[in-house]
This record gives structure tokens, sequence and C-alpha cells, in this order.
């Protein structure tokens, strides 16, 4: 394992102390946010087993199809074991950990592992029970390494820029669609190298559904545009919301707008460590409250993000988790008003030990586009 | 379009009634779209659509899944939120159903996780892979699917052609960016699940490339090899592309990909099997000398799935039969050099080949 980073390093120490003390003899990972996480290796899967195989101690192994060489060959993996297509990786692998000592009574299987590919290899260990191994993971994920952070920041500023080249003067989208909204922001993000882009591109009272899924509506003027999108850049996640506004605001929009950005202000000065994750949700929701629109606020106040866009412990009544350094989620604080408009401001935050940041440069206010 | 749902439902039962199969667990992905509709991918709620022996069916979802009654022909559908798991769900109208599983099948795709929680729930159940009961079924497309793929494979082609019809003037842009406009083209076609392998040069040589900031020069070769779906069904297809003026070694290899491809498409008749079109392909790149360098299969299934039935199973033999959609894409791979491979897909209709695709095959370059 010449090579390795540091960071995997760390990892499969931590990973093998669990192991140690839950009994798990491996753990087996398949192509997944896990698998992100332990080896760096994002392709995503196919019909083809490929597993990356920590035993508590010795040789850590991984097993793949030939065609796959190339691309596993920065994974943290002291022997790697490549099958062709007519052979059959399960016999390999359960071959390969008996040569390597490995007695299987308890294994870890990655919670995604395709069921087909776990029936295989609990057929070639018949004796070993298998359980979920995202308890040996999960706590590990919440707090991003250094690493991590700089991923994350570099995602969130080339989300910054994929809108920024996307709005343009913001006049020229009006009278197209939603969806050429988002086939045009999805292509800057794929341009800027952000994997996976997805946008909620909301025109008017679109924004007040809860799941709107960007169609033919037209931007014009005197109506709002809600962008929630992302993607990720070197595995890890942006998640931002942004509104803009055609024309000169209707009254009760800007009202409802500067709610929400107050909304947001204040809960990003309650996310500080120490505090736990529901008094960010707590806070933010009085606010909301107090102005009148409590019952307009339908959702938790954000959610944890890294390998994947939503993951770790939300931002919502309940989550007693305290917020510590290496913590990144979203707080997004949002108004919908069925039938008449929808706001929603989001941003992504990052805890370090000098205090909790924003991710993002763009703008919080609304930007009106003048027309 | 309005696919034929209850029927494929109706002769999934039968077949599960005569291998004593109990319960069908089907998980967001092909099958899923095969039977009732729905095409979303897998997220991380459960959503299950249970095919009971008899015929009975019913959908285990989120509340916030965009799944409606209106539009999905099954007798019961139950949502959860936060108050009950879906899997206690499923016990429960297990249960009322008085139905007991001795044999269940579950798409492979189903997480672990999930497994994990009905082997508890069964201890003495056996779980077997979905293929085995839906291998048959889907590997002969009727003729809305053929009808589908065929706009699905034209598509692919006019993307293709408005991108690449731009020539040299992706010589100093990246794999990604030509990426990014194909997708959109794709996109702008109605083209889904756009995925793109743009392999410039020595990337080439590498089958699963994922394209990166690579700069498109001249005097090297590109390989593209795209598909999406549409209306659910898939096309994949690849094609190469000389930025310059190819050599005499990369025209002779090209051509005898081309001609590998060709002598595989004959063999695709009615009778014939997948393996023997791939020992065709096979024996003849060996004999030119590049066995070594043919370094994958030669065909795959394709339909709602880029990698759909038939799959070619780690020892047997696969009979062609009509109405089957596979691809036939030989190809050589130098690791540092270049990677040549051609890829149509052939639909079987009274027992002989129809290509698809109609983008050219001659070889192209730019200058």
């Amino acid at each position: 394992m010449e090579g390795t980073k540091d960071y995997f390093f760390n990892r499969i120490t931590k990973v093998r102390k669990k192991m140690e003390e839950e009994e798990q003899d491996v753990l087996f990972l398949t192509p997944s946010s896990y698998m992100k996480y332990m080896t760096g290796y994002s392709i995503r899967g196919d019909e083809r087993f490929l597993a990356w195989i920590l035993p508590k101690e010795g040789p850590v192994l991984a097993v793949g199809n030939e065609l796959y060489r190339e691309q596993m060959a920065d994974m943290p993996v002291d022997a790697f074991h490549f099958w062709k297509d007519g052979e059959d990786p399960f016999d390999l692998t359960a071959r390969m950990l008996k040569e390597n000592g490995v007695t299987i009574n308890q294994a870890a299987i990655d919670p995604n592992m395709p069921a087909g590919f776990s029936l295989k290899l609990q057929g070639v260990f018949p004796q070993s029970r298998m359980t979920d191994g995202a308890g040996l993971i999960d706590p590990l994920r919440i707090y991003k390494d250094k690493t991590e952070q700089e991923r994350m920041e570099v995602a969130c500023q080339k989300a910054d820029e994929a809108l920024r080249q996307t709005i343009g003067d913001g006049r020229e989208w009006l009278g197209h669609t939603e969806e050429e909204f988002l086939a045009k922001l999805v292509y800057e993000m794929t341009k800027l190298g952000i994997q996976n882009g997805a946008a909620c591109v909301c025109a008017g009272a679109n924004a007040a559904e809860p799941h709107h899924k960007p169609g033919k509506s037209w931007i014009e003027k005197g109506m709002s545009l809600l962008v929630d999108f992302g993607g990720d850049y070197e595995n890890y996640n942006t998640d931002m919301t942004r509104n803009f506004y055609f024309g000169t605001p209707d009254p009760e929009y800007e009202k409802v707008y500067e709610i929400v950005r107050e909304a947001l202000e204040i809960g990003k000065k309650t996310a500080t460590a120490g505090m736990r994750l529901m008094d960010v949700d707590r806070a933010v929701r009085k606010h909301i409250e107090e102005k009148g629109y409590g019952p307009y606020f339908t959702h938790r106040t954000g959610h944890g993000i890294g390998i994947d866009c939503h993951e770790g412990p939300s931002l919502e009544e309940g989550e007693t988790t305290l917020i510590r350094p290496g913590m990144t989620f979203s707080i997004e604080p949002g108004i919908y008003i069925p039938g008449k408009l929808g706001v929603r401001i989001e941003d992504q935050m990052m805890v370090s030990q000098t205090g909790t940041r924003a991710l993002h440069s763009y703008p919080l206010e609304l930007t009106v586009i003048p027309c | 379009m309005a696919y034929c749902y209850r029927e494929r439902i109706a002769k999934v039962s039968r077949e599960m009634e005569k291998r004593g199969i109990d319960g069908f667990l089907v998980s967001p992905g092909s099958d899923m779209k095969y039977f009732i509709g729905y095409g979303y991918p897998q997220d991380d709620k459960i959503l299950l659509l249970v095919i009971l022996k008899d015929g009975g069916t019913f959908v285990i979802h989120n509340k916030l899944h965009d799944i409606h009654p209106q539009n999905t022909p099954v007798d019961d559908m139950f949502q959860y939120a936060y108050d009950i798991s879906p899997f206690d769900l499923l016990l429960q109208e297990l249960k009322r159903r008085g139905v007991s599983w001795k044999t269940a099948a579950i798409t492979p795709n189903i997480p672990a996780f999930f497994a994990l929680e009905l082997k508890e729930a069964y201890p003495g159940l056996k779980m077997i892979s979905s293929e085995e009961l839906t291998a048959a079924l889907r590997a002969v497309k009727d003729g809305d699917e053929m009808e589908a793929t065929k706009e699905a494979c034209q598509k692919a082609d006019e993307a293709l052609q408005i991108c690449m019809s731009m020539g040299t003037e992706w010589v100093g842009k990246t794999e990604r960016q030509l990426e990014a406009r194909m997708m959109y083209e794709m996109g702008n076609l109605g083209l889904r699940n756009n995925a793109v392998s743009v392999c410039f040069g020595e990337n080439a040589a590498i089958p699963h490339h994922h394209p990166d900031d690579t700069v498109i020069t001249m005097g090297k070769p590109l390989l593209i090899d795209f598909g999406a779906d549409f209306h659910f069904y898939n096309t994949d297809m690849t094609r190469m592309f000389f930025f310059g003026e190819p050599d005499e070694e990369y025209k002779r290899l090209y051509y005898m990909v081309l001609e590998a491809q060709r002598r595989g498409i004959e063999k695709a008749v009615r009778g014939s099997t997948l393996q023997e079109l791939d020992r065709v392909v096979r024996d003849y790149l060996t004999d030119e000398g590049y066995g070594e360098a043919y370094i994958h299969r030669t065909s795959h299934g394709v339909g709602l799935d880029c990698h759909d039935y038939p799959k070619i199973p780690a020892s047997g033999e696969t009979v062609i039969e009509d109405g089957m959609i596979f691809s036939v894409e030989p190809g050589v791979y130098f690791p540092g050099k270049y990677g040549i491979r051609i890829e149509d897909q052939i639909l079987m209709k009274n027992g002989k080949a129809e290509v698809l695709h109609v983008f050219p095959k001659e070889l192209i370059s730019f200058r």
C-alpha cells in the first residue's frame, strides 16, 4: 500500500478498531459512498462484482474484473485479485480469503451492496453471519478531515460559478422554460467538473410545491425563480439554493424573502460548536413563527452533507447531536404558500476550530433582474 | 408510452406458481420499470413492488416518492413516513393476506440491509435472484419495446452527428467539454440518463475511462462510447474519429475491428448463440494477431438496462431468438497508445439481424 494517502490509513485504522470491538472479522464494501470514503474509488458499480475487503488484520484485499484494473490501481490495497468474464468472482473471493488465513464468523457488509452480491457471498460463506456495516463508518464520516473540507470548499465555489455563468444578466432567461434553465445549469456544472449535477428550478408559484419537477413553465416578468442545485466534485457534494426576481418584486414576496434571510442569519449564528443540531432548527423556526409564517415552513432546517448529498445527522427537532469541528451541513429555511410563492435560501456550512462559516460566496440578497 | 404492464405481471406470476416462488420483491430499477412503469432510480428510501404468485400486487413507498395510484397498476399502495418502517409495513400486509414465504425472489439491487432484515424476519427464507424469474421474459422484447429502442438509437445517431460535425473545432477542447456538449444535445433530443465516455488518445485504451481534462489535439484518435434511454429503452453505441491524418497502422487496425464486427453481425441469426458470435469475432482478431488485445466480451443485451437480458452467463450458450436486442462491440486496446472499438445495437427480426444505428462506420478523420 505504498503511496497511500494518510487519510485512508487513518480511516482504516479507526474502522479496524471498531471491528475489533464489534467482533467483525471482515468488512466488504462495494461501489458506494462507503467505498468512496474508505478508498477513493468512485466509479459507479455495475453487474460485475467489485469489492474492497478489509479483514480485521492483515493484508487489505480487493476483487474486481480485469477491465477495472487501471481504475482500481490507486485504491489502498495490499493485494488485488482480478477475474475475467467467464470466471466466478465469488469463488475467487472465497479462495483468496482462505489463502490469507481469514475465517469469517461475522462479516460487516456495505448496506448498499446489491443483495444479488450479498446472496452470492453468503453462498460461499454459508457459516458466516452477515450484518450491516454502516455503523463502522457512519460516525467517522460526520467529521470531515482537512482534505475533505478543502474539496467541499472547492465544490461550493464551483457551484457559485456555475450559477453565475447560467444566470448571465438574467434578462436572457425571459421566455425560456425551467427545463432549459436546468439543462444550462447542469451543462455549466459539468464544464466545471461537477458531476451528477441536478437542480430543482421553480418559476413563480411552482416554488411552493415541495418536490416540483422542472418542466415547461415559462420564466416571465413579474415572477420569482428558485434554484436549488448541486452535484459532486471529486466525490464531495455541494447543495445550495438562491432566488431571483424578474421585475419589481411583489411586496409580500419581498417581505417573505427578508424573513427567510433573517432566519438563515439566525441559524448561522446559532450553529456554533457546542450547540445541538436541533437548537439551530429551533432558532430558525422560532423566527419564522414569530413573523407569522410558522405553518409555511414545512421541512427540517438542514441536513449533513459530504460524499452523499444527504448524510449524517439532520438539523431537526429531536436531533441532540452536538455541533463539532469537521461537521458540514446545510442551513435552508423556507416559506411556501401554495399557489402563491415559495422562498428558500440555502448555504452549506463548515464547522472548524475557529468557528462556523458558509462555503458559498454567491450573494444572499434577492437578485432582482430589472425588466 | 403505454406498455402492457398487467400482461407482464400475469406472465411472471404464472412463472412463480410454476417454480414455487411465493413472492417477488422488486426495487427501483429495470424490473420496476418493466412491471409498473416507475422509472426513477433507487434513492436512500425503500420503495418496493411486491408480486405474489397468485398475481396479487402491492407497493410500499415513502410519502415523498413520486408514485401514484392512478398510474400504478397494482392492487394496493401503502405509504410510510416516520411512523412505521417499510419493513414492518411489508410484514403487516403479508400477514393480512395470510401469506407466508418460503422462497422469495429479490431484484439484485435491493440493498443488502433490507435483505438482512428480511432474513431475520423469516429465518428459514430462501432468497433467490430475480434473474431466474425474469431473464426469459425480458430477453424477448415486444413491439412497443422495439419501437422505443429504435427511436433511442436514432436519437443517439443524431446527437453524435450534431456534435461531431464540428470536426476540428474540438481541437484544443477537453474530453469533459465534449462530454458536456454530447449530454446537452442528447438531453435536448429527449434522451434521458445520458452517459458519455469520451476517450482521447491513450485514454481510449481504458475501456471504462471517465472523461477528464485531457485536451484534444491533432494526430490521435477519439473514441466515443455513449448511451441513454428514450421512454425507458436504452441505446449504446461506439464510434471512432481521427483528428488529422491517420497512419497506415491505425487504418489497418480500424478496418480490422470493423471486419470483426461485420463477421459478428453476420453470425447473428436465429438459432445461433451469443457465445458463437463472440467466438467468431475473437477467432478473427486472434488470427490477425490481436487476440491478447481484445479484453472484453463482444455482446451484451440492451433494453431497460444498458446491460440487459439476455445476460451472458459464466458458462453455457445463450440462444439467439427473435425479439432480442444486443450489442456487437469488438475492440482492441494498446495501453499508452490508443484503443479502437466499434459498437452497434442489433435487433433480431425474422431470424436475422437488423442494425439499429445509421451513423457511418467508414473511417472518419478530420483535417
